[in-house]
């Protein structure tokens, strides 16, 4: 399994508890993490990535496992070109520059946005911006991307095309794991990972 | 990693530091701006402020630094030729005095009188150090304001009777006009004769090269017969006497330029890199090693701090070039090692901040 979730639970000090529900996650697959806020969907995905450490029970996630992080604002480098930036996921996970640009080319024509290429990214809009961010995870050949909330403040035509890039990136062989309140996006997922709100309250 | 693989990512992370600059000229401009003022700033106030000690001490010198003034304490004529055997004392430069001296009459003159002085051969060397050569060989010396008055040149007569009768007494052939002297302008007026250094003198004057002014001053007190009652004193006083200039070199304000430019552009790297956190998080979050890291703000580093630096100092140099001596070349070129030992430090406390990068908190702003 890529990510295992057994008996896990954070605590926030003596008052709150969350508990999470046990799972295991194989790629590729999107799967969605749904719940009230304040359920520990961004939590979840802290535990996973490493960030956070379980109080409780365990989060097991395959060694050598780097996952690649898309956020609500996707970071990226401003000020640099649409290409320069998906470029940065295979250059610096140590891939040569041909090799690199190949598959960044492949992954922003894939999506939709190597037309962009040569913008700088802060003429882009919000979707085009995460898209790219999934561009980049892709071309990077991510085994694991984790999403909070990427399509939050989105219009619904960029929110039904950052789902499409999700779901191709999942394709493309990633475990995909998305916290989001959006039903588009849980619409597109194979699988969706339900919390309850304040479970340990 | 192969050796390739190795020099591909060093290659891949220069890029993006050249890259990433070029997307931000402004931030760039600023950098390089403040970097070249702060080389240029330090090495011409280090500069200048050396050349002024030097000169100053310069103009001191000139003005009898290292002149002695040896009398007896109650007037008595000192012996003429032992002051001149100072002139064969190792340190000495020159000695000299006046044997004596008479007022005569020259009509063409508003004033009708001049002076003409009987001088020992040292002293027309310690009145003109500027002119060494024409002041020792000339037997007859006339100061530039007389002669200006009366038209002569060097080669020409000039006839003065005693003021007592008007009768001719005395032609003199002027060898040199002596320009005005700093250390006794007073001679502008007179006529200098040099005699054989024979009866007494008053004041024996005693020019001493700067690094045996010491030794010789110990050898002058017991020189004279009487060396009780001898005075040596300094002919600028004691007050005249500032610190020699590699103590004042030592004591410069400009001293201080490396380590302010260098804390200035410590403290303007630390900013932009603050300000850079969220990119550099970046990074991090894409698999940049701390080896990486350290590579790309060294390289950062280099192109906006360290060569810029380098380039206004060069220039400093240059403008400096004309004015510069060894001893104010060699000043300059020791508080350029020092900017260079300080610079090389700015990189760390960039580093510093860099390395304390959470990437996950930086790129969501926090």
């Amino acid at each position: 399994m890529l990510v295992q979730i057994v008996g896990c639970s954070i605590d926030f000090g003596s008052i709150r508890q969350l508990r999470f529900p046990d799972a295991d996650f194989e790629g590729p697959a999107l799967v969605a993490l749904m719940g009230p806020s304040g359920s520990g969907k961004t939590t979840l995905l802290g535990l996973v990535s490493g960030r956070l450490t379980p109080s409780g029970g365990a989060v097991d996630v395959e060694p050598k496992t780097k996952p690649d992080w898309i956020l609500q604002s996707s970071p990226l480098l401003t000020r640099r070109s649409a290409l320069d930036n998906v470029l940065l996921g295979p250059r610096l996970a140590g891939r040569p520059g041909p090799q690199a640009f190949d598959r960044a080319r492949s992954a922003m024509r894939e999506l939709g946005v190597w037309e962009l290429r040569d913008q700088p990214v802060f003429r882009l809009s919000g979707g085009e911006r995460q898209r790219l961010a999934v561009a980049r995870a892709m071309a990077r050949g991510a085994q694991l991307v984790l999403a909070d909330e990427p399509t939050a403040s989105l219009d619904p035509t960029a929110r039904a095309l950052v789902c499409l890039a999700l779901r191709r990136a999942a394709t493309h062989g990633a475990l995909v794991l998305v916290a989001t309140h959006d039903d588009h996006v849980a619409q597109s997922a194979d699988a969706i990972y339900r919390l309850e709100g304040d479970p340990g309250v | 990693m192969s050796e390739r693989a190795r020099l591909d990512a060093l290659a891949f992370r220069l890029r993006e530091v050249w890259a990433n600059l070029r997307c931000s000229p402004g931030r760039l401009v600023l950098l390089v701006a403040v970097s070249c003022s702060v080389g240029t700033a330090a090495l011409l106030w280090s500069g200048l402020e050396s050349t002024s000690i030097v000169r100053q001490h310069e103009a001191l010198k000139e003005a009898g630094l290292f002149v002695y003034t040896v009398s007896h304490v109650d007037g008595t004529l000192l012996d003429a030729a032992r002051c001149d055997q100072l002139n064969t004392v190792v340190g000495v430069v020159s000695a000299g005095g006046v044997v004596g001296s008479q007022t005569v009459t020259v009509p063409q003159l508003p004033s009708n009188v001049i002076e003409v002085l009987l001088a020992t051969p040292g002293l027309p060397q310690v009145v003109w150090p500027e002119a060494r050569a024409e002041s020792g060989s000339a037997a007859v010396l006339a100061g530039d304001r007389l002669t200006a008055d009366l038209g002569l040149t060097p080669g020409s007569w000039l006839s003065a009777s005693s003021p007592s009768n008007d009768r001719p007494v005395e032609l003199y052939q002027v060898d040199w006009v002596a320009p005005e002297s700093v250390r006794f302008p007073r001679y502008a007026d007179s006529v200098i004769v040099v005699t054989p250094p024979q009866g007494g003198l008053r004041t024996c004057l005693i020019e001493t090269q700067p690094q045996a002014y010491e030794a010789v001053g110990t050898v002058v007190l017991g020189w004279f017969p009487d060396a009780a009652d001898i005075v040596v004193a300094p002919l600028l006083g004691d007050s005249g006497i500032g610190p020699s200039p590699e103590t004042a070199f030592q004591h410069r304000l400009s001293r201080s330029g490396p380590l302010i430019g260098t804390a200035l552009l410590t403290v303007l790297s630390v900013v932009t890199w603050l300000s850079r956190r969220p990119e550099l998080a970046l990074y991090r979050l894409l698999g940049l090693t701390d080896a990486g890291v350290v590579t790309m703000v060294l390289a950062d580093v280099a192109l906006t701090v360290w060569a810029p630096t380098w380039v206004g100092a060069c220039l400093a140099q240059m403008i400096l070039w004309p004015s510069l001596t060894w001893q104010t070349a060699t000043t300059c070129s020791l508080d350029l090692a020092r900017l260079a030992v300080a610079l090389s430090l700015t990189p760390l406390a960039s580093l510093l901040v860099c390395l304390a990068v959470q990437p996950f908190d930086a790129v969501k702003g926090r």
